[in-house]
Order: C-alpha cells, then structure tokens, then sequence
C-alpha cells in the first residue's frame, strides 16, 4: 500500500517536473520545551537552494551561534527517470531568557527571488532543575547500577475515566526518561480485559519528545496508542505495563591513568512498572427496540442497484454508515422486507481508521434479495439507532424507502425457477385475531323468534287454518250430498210431471214437443237421479249407469227403444196419434219399472 | 271470514314490529359503524364504551359481540374478550371467525383446561344443533310444519286413494322434521335464556366442596375459564368444568354468559 502510494507520488511528481519547479518548502524546527538557560537548536530546513535568510525577532531568546549552514543532495533514478532533490539546513543555537510560552514567528528566506516564509513555533520554557544541563555530562548515579525512579518511569494515560459503554478512551503509553535510553528488551502491555481495543496506528521508530512533568522535563516516548471500547459496566481496572529498559550509565571507577580521559559508560538494566488505572464505565440509559450498540456519531446513506426488475432478478439494498465511534461493532440493521422475497445474509464491508475520536470511517450492508413474484413492493426505511455519547442521547437515523416494481419474468427462466419453488406451503406472518365485522344485523336483546308469542301464533294459524278448510269442505259435502239426495227424491216426480206435460202435447197433437218433452223426463230422470249433469249423458253412458244401478236388462233395453223411437219420430214423424199413445204408456211403464228398481 | 280477519292482523303485527325496530336501529346503526371506525384506528377503549353503549340501548347481535371481544383483545382484556366471543357464539354457533378468535384469546389464558370428548351421537347432535342458528331451526320447523298442514289436508280431502297414500306418509314425515326441529330450537333457547354457563373474572379462584367459605379448597382456576353452571344456593354456583371437575363457586367471581 505504502509502496503504491510512493509510486503514485514519485509518479506525480515526475510528471510535475517538466512544468514547474520543485514545490518549495521551508520548515523550522525546535524541541517544544526547553529548561531556562538551556541550549537548544533551531532548524531550518529548505529543499532548494536559497539566500538571504531572515530570523523572527527573537527578544526572549539569546543566539549563542548560528547561523551553520549544512547541504546534502540526492540523485535517483526511478524506472530510467533521473530526479534530484536537495536540501540545505540552517542551525542556530539558542538559549531562553526567561520562563513562560513564547511563539517564534516566521523566517523567511529568497529562493531564486522568490520569498519563502517557515511555519511558527510554540516554545515552553520552564525552570531549570537543579542539576546542569546540557553538555552531555551526567551526575554519576547515586548507586550504580540502579535508575532512581524520578528519572525512568512509564505510565498508562487514559484520556478520560468515566465513559458509556460502548463509548472509547484512548489508552496511552509513555514512557519518560532523564537518563539516557538506549532501548527496550521487552514490554509487556496488560491485556484491556473487559474492552474490545484497536491499537492505533504509530511510527515504527520511537522517537523521544521533550514534555514537562511535575514541572520538570522529560523525554518523553509514546510506545502505544490504543482506543478502548469497554464491553461491561462497571469499575474496570486496567493492568500494569512492565517495561524493561537499557540504559546507558557512567560508572564510577577509580580513575586510572587512561580512564581521566574518557568517561566510562554501562549499560544498565532497569525495570519500570506503572500503576494500575481505574476507568468507570456507565451503562447506557434505556433505549429503543432497534438499538444494537452504536455508539459515536453516525451518517445514514443508503442506495439500491435498481427499483424496477423481473421476477426472480436480484436487487442489493446497500447501507452506508459513516461516522466516528464503534463502528467495527456495528450489527447490521433489520431489513424489513415484503414476506415473499428470498433474502441473503447481509454482506458486511468497514473500513476505519483508529483516531482519537474514535474508529473513523465507514461500514456498508449489502443487503442482497430476489423478488419471486411480480407486484409493486416498498422497502419500508431502515432504522438505525445510535448513542451520541457527546449528548447522552439516543439518536435515530433512517434511510429512505424505496418502491420496487416487479414485473413478469420471462417464460424460460422463469419456468425453470418456477418448477423449484412450484409449491410452497403458505406463510404464517403472525397469528392475530381475525378482524371486525362491519355487516352487523342488530336485534333487540332477549327477543329471538323462536318460542316467541308470533312463533306460536304461526303454528296455531296454520293448525287452526287446516281445521276450518276441513270443516268447510266437510259442510260443502255434506250440503252436496242433500242436494243429490233431495234430487232423487224428487226425480221421479219431476219426471212424471214432464210426462204430464208430454200427455198435454199429446193432447193436443204437438207430435214433436210430445217426444221432446217425453225425451227430456227421462234424461232429466236419470240425471237427478244419478247426479250426473245431463249434458254427459248419452245413450250409452245411461245404458252403462242403469246397469251400475242395478236396473234390469228388461228395463235397460225398453229404455233404449223408447229413446230410439223418439229420436226417429222427432224427425221423421208418421206414427200419428197411436204410436204417440204407445209410448206415453210405455213411458209411464218404464219410469214406474226403473223407479222400482234403481236406488 | 274470521280466520281471514285472523291472517290479515297477523300480517300487520308482523309488519309494525319490523318497521318500528327498523326505525329505533337507524340512530343505533351510526354508533356502531362509529365504533368500528374506532377499531380500525386503534381506539380501542373508546370502542369498546360506544359498543357497550348500543348493547345498552337494548340490542344485540353475534357480531357486536364479535367486535367488542375484538376490541377488549387488542386491549390486552382477554378475559372479557373471551366473555364476548362466548356471548358471540351462543348467539351464531357455527360462525368461524367466532371460534377462530375465542381459540386465540383462549391459548392466552392461564389454565389449561382440556374438554372431555363428548360421546358420539352427543357429538354428532351438538354439531347439528349448534350448525345453524336459533331461527333457522324454527322457520324450518314452521316451514315443515305447514308442508304437514297441507298434505295432511291433502291426505283428508283428497279422493284419490294414491294422493291420499303419498300425502299421509309424507305429512308424517314433515311432522317429524318439524318436531325435531323444533326441539333443536327449543334446546338453544334455554341455552340463551338460562345462562347456564359463565367466565371465571376474577384473577384466581379457590373452588370449594361445598356451599360455604370453610369448605374444602379442591383446585384453582384462573381468570377466562369458560364454565357451567349446574346449581345454585343463595350466593354460591355449583360450576363444571370443561374436564369434569365441580365445585362450588361464590357467583360474584364470574360473569354469566
């Protein structure tokens, strides 16, 4: 990576070449704190060849030398292209006058006529301790062999105490030193029980800076940087960091005769420990359902590769989350998708860098799903709920909702899925009560139909209905049967008032009213007699009835030639006077004869 | 011309009481299409007081019940919604939703109260009667009754002695599944007036050996069981269980059907 980015740099800068001039840079240098009285350096370093440089106004700093001038160059060829860089350096030496924070302004030097300023500085200049600074020379130990532990100690520094859980502090250790470091044999760092820790990134060399503590200065090693992420409430102790040191020592020896020009130096072993450092780590108050342990500060985006497909085509739902906090221990958000999508486990992707606000960067869900079924569909938005440590509060993010319009796949492919998922058992989302009515048909309370007053009344009309048709038709019959029984009594009298009448026709010669009416007693006879209308009777029928009556054949026959005469004599008269006297007695005869016997 | 005169009244009975309900349901008609507007906005509480106010204004009906146990449900009353839906079931037996809902608001209940199997004609007669409603049965019964009034009268008037054949044996027949009919009818009606079962509303209830305070505890049962009630005595209901278990119940901790 780092390469790479070499490459690319050297690459532009290669390509810049030709056009323009090295960018100039003008940069001053000089420890941070310095002792009262101490002699110090001030650097400045310019990557061209440059002239005329001008010093800030320096009224609370005395120049004891300065200024040196020292030049180095280099010449390299990369990939056959040559390229050269140089760089000249300006020393002085200065010295404060008097305690307090100084700002030294900026320098400014002409290259090739152009005038180049340097950045400023901030200096603190403390007072001095008690031993002599500088020169090199160091107060021969008290025993040797042994660092007192003012002058070499290691602490772990966090940079706050009391935090959420799931909030960070950043975790530093420094070791400090007036003796003369010559390395480390081994450290061991305690192992942040109860805290998930991302170590954050250092250069590889560790390079002594000058701090004050307690008021003295010290040089001062950063050996690590780690954020913590605690994973427990509650008072957490962080363990002890061991460190051995080399330390470079003047050992006191009777001097010989050699010995009075040379100092001799040891190396010398030393064990610093620190103390053990508390941190209280608060639960989160209660928060909503959809908080899964986001702390920090955080961005929602989210995008989807398309919002109109075919069935059974994929669609990524992807979530950004960018911020600073734990993202490393960011749960994906639920993805509340329509029931019949098929879903895939969402995809995870973070990328962060450790700072002191925490993990910096980005994490992304990739939510990867197939919609098996043609329809419109919508996305609801995505919740994510973080705790802004900075506020106390919970804080809710959503991602925008999106509509999916899912069209028919076409026949093959969509066959061929088809034939996989071709029967499938239906999908119980929940279980709830079955809904409300809105048909309601009310009745009034305790009055049911059945076993009602009308209930009854219905079965007595009915019953009572049946009885009285019973009883009129019984009556109708009964009435009936009096008209017949009065008609037969009266049947012969009729019909001998008929013959009557026909005996007055014949009286009087009326041949053919003589036979009508001779004619009409008798059907009239067997009419009433045997209730049966007159206009069904024929001959024959008559014939048949008698015969059902019991008449005797005697009569039937008689009854029949009468008829027959009378029919013949009606229309075709010729009888006279005799024939009509014949049959008037014959009549009477076969009346009195059927009377008798018919019942 | 009486039985005319008869009919006619009948008719005109029948028609006012039809009309006169019709005119009082109007008004109530609105508070129950506001009260379900209620529901489906989730307002339950409100619902279930417009609900209470139409059963109080004298009316009811297997699906205000229905809607009310819904209501008192989504509130999280399960013992009352089961009161409702029992209310609701004893009105229209054979309504699935009905039954689908009393099952989900009884698996919320605390006892676990396992029915006896009934045996199988019992079975089979339950399931028939309780297949349709109370009317149902006794316009069967008037509608079968009257198909016997009129074979019958067939039977009496005809002189064909076929008609006279078919119509006794039929007319038989009818009278038959009218009575029967209206014996189903009558075996709902006193399940509907007589309120012989009831639900367990208090949280938890001691049932006794006998009438009285000091009585033997036998076992517990906890609020939403559905029981009968076999006696009575002053303050004290003799009640059995779905599983068979009796005993005595002081009537103020349940709520009759």
């Amino acid at each position: 990576m780092r390469i790479k980015q070499l490459y690319l740099l050297v690459c532009v800068l290669l390509l810049s070449l030709p056009g323009f001039a090295q960018q100039v840079s003008f940069t001053m240098e000089a420890p941070k704190i310095v002792e009262l009285g101490e002699q110090f350096r001030l650097a400045f370093t310019l990557n061209a060849k440059g002239q005329d440089i001008k010093l800030p106004e320096l009224t609370d700093f005395d120049i004891l030398m300065g200024p040196s001038t020292s030049q180095s160059s280099s010449y390299q060829i990369i990939n056959g292209v040559s390229s050269q860089s140089v760089s000249f350096s300006y020393l002085f030496v200065l010295t404060a006058k008097k305690e307090g924070r100084f700002t030294i302004g900026s320098a400014s030097i002409n290259v090739n006529g152009t005038k180049y300023t340097s950045n400023t500085l901030l200096i603190e200049v403390v007072k001095g301790s008690a031993k002599p600074s500088g020169g090199g020379v160091d107060q021969p130990s008290a025993t040797p062999g042994s660092v007192p532990k003012s002058d070499l100690f290691v602490k772990l520094i966090l940079d706050r105490k009391s935090i959420y859980k799931g909030d960070h502090a950043m975790a530093t250790i420094k070791i400090y030193s007036k003796v003369n470091l010559n390395g480390f044999e081994d450290i061991s760092l305690p192992n942040f029980e109860g805290f998930w820790s991302q170590d954050v990134a250092l250069p590889q060399q560790i390079s002594l800076q000058r701090e004050t503590y307690n008021g003295e200065i010290y040089n001062v090693g950063t050996l690590k940087k780690t954020l913590l992420f605690p994973q427990q409430t509650g008072v957490i102790t962080i363990g002890k960091v061991k460190i051995d040191c080399v330390v470079q020592q003047r050992v006191n020896k009777p001097k010989g005769f050699f010995d009075d020009f040379f100092d001799n130096f040891a190396n010398v072993k030393a064990t610093v420990t620190s103390d053990p450092v508390i941190m209280t780590v608060n639960p989160l108050p209660s928060g909503p359902a959809d908080f899964s342990g986001a702390v920090g500060r955080f961005d929602l985006k989210s995008s989807i590769t398309s919002t109109s497909v075919k069935e059974n085509d994929a669609i990524t739902l992807r979530i950004d989350v960018s911020g600073s906090g734990n993202i490393k221990l960011i749960n994906a958000p639920k993805l509340k998708l329509p029931a019949d999508f098929e879903v895939y486990d969402p995809k995870t992707q973070s990328n962060y860098t450790a700072t002191a606000e925490g993990l910096n960067g980005n994490i992304s869900f990739e939510y990867l799903f197939l919609p098996r079924f043609a329809g419109d569909y919508t996305i609801p938005p995505v919740d994510f709920v973080y705790f802004d440590a900075g506020t106390g509060r919970y804080v809710t993010k959503s991602s925008q909702e999106f509509k999916i319009h899912v069209s028919k796949g076409d026949g093959t492919q969509s066959s061929n899925v088809r034939s996989v998922f071709a029967k499938e058992d239906v999908k119980y989302l929940g279980k709830d009560i079955r809904f409300i009515k809105s048909n309601i048909e009310l009745n009034p309370k305790g009055e049911i139909f059945f076993g009602s007053f009308l209930f009854y009344l219905i079965y007595l009309v009915g019953a009572l209905g049946l009885l009285a048709l019973y009883l009129f038709y019984q009556k109708r019959i009964r009435e009936n049967a009096n008209v017949a029984r009065m008609k037969n009594k009266k049947a012969s009298k009729v019909a001998l008032r008929r013959l009557k009448e026909a005996k007055g026709h014949l009286a009087s010669g009326a041949i053919e009213k003589f036979y009508e009416s001779v004619e009409r007693a008798f059907w009239g006879y067997l009419s009433d007699k045997m209730t049966i209308p007159v206009a069904e009777l024929n001959k024959v029928r008559a014939a048949d009835e008698l015969v059902n009556h019991k008449a005797s054949e005697g009569v039937v026959t008689r009854f029949i030639q009468i008829l027959d005469t009378c029919e013949f004599e009606r229309f075709a008269p010729g009888g006279g006077d005799k024939k009509m006297h014949e049959i008037y007695d014959e009549a009477c005869d076969v009346m009195s004869q059927m009377e008798k016997e018919i019942n | 011309m009486r039985n005319v005169i008869k009919k006619y009244s009948l008719v005109i009975l029948i028609i006012t009481t039809c009309l006169v309900s019709q005119g009082q349901s109007a008004a109530i008609k609105d508070s129950v299409s506001e009260a379900n507007q209620l529901y489906n906005t989730a307002k339950y509480p409100d619902a279930i007081r417009k609900y209470q106010y139409v059963l109080s204004q004298g009316f009811e009906s297997s699906e205000l019940y229905f809607n009310l146990g819904n209501a008192y449900y989504k509130m999280g009353n399960t013992t009352y919604s089961i009161l409702n839906y029992e209310r609701a079931k004893k009105l229209a037996p054979n309504d699935g939703d009905v039954r689908y809902n009393l099952e989900l608001a009884r698996t919320l209940i605390v006892d676990n109260v396992v029915s006896l199997p009934d045996g199988g004609f019992l079975r089979w007669s339950k399931q028939l009667i309780s297949s349709k409603s109370i009317n149902f049965w006794g316009m069967l019964s008037i509608a079968t009754f009257f198909a016997f009034l009129f074979l019958f009268g067939l039977f009496l008037l005809s002189r064909t002695f076929q008609v006279k054949r078919f119509a006794f044996w039929f007319s038989i027949a009818a009278v038959s599944i009218s009575a029967i009919t209206f014996t189903f009818g009558t075996t709902m009606k006193a399940k509907l007036v007589n309120h012989k079962t009831a639900v367990i509303t208090d949280r938890s209830v001691r049932v006794k050996a006998s009438p009285s305070e000091t009585g033997t505890e036998l076992f517990i049962v906890h609020e939403g069981v559905t029981v009968q009630l076999t006696d009575q005595l002053g303050d004290w209901v003799n009640v059995s269980l779905p599983d068979g278990n009796k005993g005595w119940v002081k009537e103020s901790s349940m709520i009759r059907i």
